[in-house]
């Protein structure tokens, strides 16, 4: 390219620099000397001051320019987990001040008749002497039981007389067997007419709070502490004969009553105590092959249901 | 670019920026609005360009709004603007304000020029990027305005003198 007065700018800094080549050097030295104004624009150029900057000045919008957008994070995560901790808060405290609930346990459809806890001691222990073994094996099926005293009559037991020595002697007697004898203390029916009657006369009128009831008392049966007088009564000796088959049988047979129980009122669910909760293990126990351990751990929450099948 | 590298670079950059819009501007409010401009650009094209292509992207979109700010509102702060009769002569004239009137004697081209190569150390190709020349172009423009300012420089001076041998 030949440098002349129109493009000799384009060479100069570059020139300056030493970014020419030899011959571009060459040339444009040689326009320097035929222009000698040239020269003078080029010492101007390196004349001219440099610009440096005024660091007093700075830009004070430096805060709001700035992106915070991890602090709304974090915000908004401590805002969840506060709303988290307070429903967990809440529904704790809202559990801790639930009503002690009755323990609950496998239920028979038919069972949902009232047994009637026994409030009158006295008819109680008035019969305890006279109540003999025999009678109490015969009379312990929960179907025999009178789901209303007023509406089944006089019970047979009921007819006896009670005596103060008995009294006497039913003080001194361990306390789990007298609640075992009180779970016995339910009138019976004079015949299976009369109970199928009751049992019909009573049912629509105790449709709702009867299974609370039935779960109080038979809880009350089944309470570990009450074993040895159970099975004293009732004349059967650990272990209670808790095989195999009748393992199934309970599995197979009460389990679904128990969770159609426990579904039939939603508010019963959280309501499951560790007494469903061992009938539960059992059933996946034999699902796991693992019977005779689920025997071992668990066969006296089901003594009692082997006591009204005997 | 991450938030992170966003909020360093105002911490770095910001000042740099915002003096360079006050050169070109003259208007301390228009500034920080052309430097707000360009960060909230900078911001929503975060993730086409790089932390070391950002001052370059902001001193164009900074560039770029205040031309149109100029077309729009016909601001005429533009150093190009300032008539070369403006010149102040004084006794108290000192060779800073020297500096700054024949820096204020320049178009903006020019006056952007200057400030990338000197201020920034960008190189040709850097600045013709930043301002859509050529390299040749930007080399052109860059002699002129040193041999302009350096022509305004010896005017200011020779008025200097002649006023201070009068005195």
């Amino acid at each position: 390219m030949k440098i002349n007065k129109l493009n000799y700018e384009t060479f100069v800094i570059d020139y300056l620099e030493g970014q020419l080549s030899a011959d571009q050097r060459q040339a444009f030295e040689r326009f320097v000397e035929d222009h000698p104004e040239v020269r003078a624009e080029m010492d101007h150029y390196l004349q001219a001051p440099i610009m440096t900057e005024d660091e007093r000045v700075v830009y004070s919008q430096k805060a709001k320019s700035k992106k915070r957008g991890s602090v709304l994070y974090w915000m908004l995560g401590g805002v969840l987990v506060l709303m988290l901790g307070t429903g967990v808060w809440m529904y704790s405290s809202t559990s801790a001040a639930a009503p002690e609930v009755p323990v609950l346990r496998p239920m028979q459809q038919e069972d949902t008749r009232v047994l009637p806890m026994a409030t009158e001691d006295k008819q109680v222990k008035s019969l305890e002497s006279e109540m003999p073994l025999e009678v109490v094996q015969e009379n312990w099926p929960i179907e025999s039981r009178k789901t209303d005293a007023k509406t089944a009559g006089v019970p047979l037991q009921l007819a006896a007389t009670g005596d103060p020595e008995s009294e006497k002697k039913d003080n001194q007697k361990p306390a789990a067997q007298t609640d075992v004898i009180d779970q016995l203390n339910q009138p019976l029916y004079a015949s299976d007419t009369d109970q199928a009657e009751a049992v019909a006369a009573a049912a629509p009128q105790v449709a709702e709070n009867s299974i609370t009831k039935t779960v109080q008392v038979e809880t009350k049966m089944m309470s570990r502490a009450q074993l040895p007088a159970i099975q004293a009564l009732a004349g059967v000796s650990t272990p209670v004969g808790l095989n195999e088959p009748r393992i199934v049988e309970l599995v197979t047979t009460i389990m679904p009553r128990n969770k159609r129980t426990v579904k039939k009122k939603s508010g019963w669910r959280k309501l499951i105590t560790p007494q469903s909760y061992e009938d539960i293990d059992l059933r996946s126990a034999l699902v796991s092959q693992t019977l005779k351990s689920a025997v071992e751990d668990t066969e006296n929450a089901f003594v009692p249901e082997i006591l009204l099948t005997k | 670019m991450t938030r992170l590298e966003y909020n360093r670079l105002i911490d770095s950059f910001s000042d740099r920026l915002f003096r360079y819009a006050l050169k070109l501007t003259r208007e301390h409010n228009w500034s920080q609005d052309l430097v707000q401009e360009g960060l909230a650009k900078l911001w929503i094209h975060r993730a086409k360009v790089t932390l070391d292509h950002a001052p370059a992207f902001l001193y164009k979109v900074v560039y770029n709004k205040m031309i149109d700010d100029t077309r729009k509102n016909k601001r005429t702060q533009l150093s190009g603007a300032v008539p070369e009769k403006s010149i102040q002569t004084s006794a108290a004239l000192e060779h800073k304000d020297i500096l700054e009137q024949a820096f204020g004697q320049l178009d903006d081209k020019q006056k952007q020029i200057i400030m990338l190569r000197d201020w920034q150390g960008y190189s040709y190709k850097e600045i013709g990027e930043i301002l859509d020349y050529n390299e040749s172009l930007v080399k052109v423009h860059l002699f002129r305005a040193r041999k302009k300012m350096r022509a305004i420089i010896n005017q200011l001076n020779t008025i200097q003198t002649s006023y201070n041998e009068n005195q």
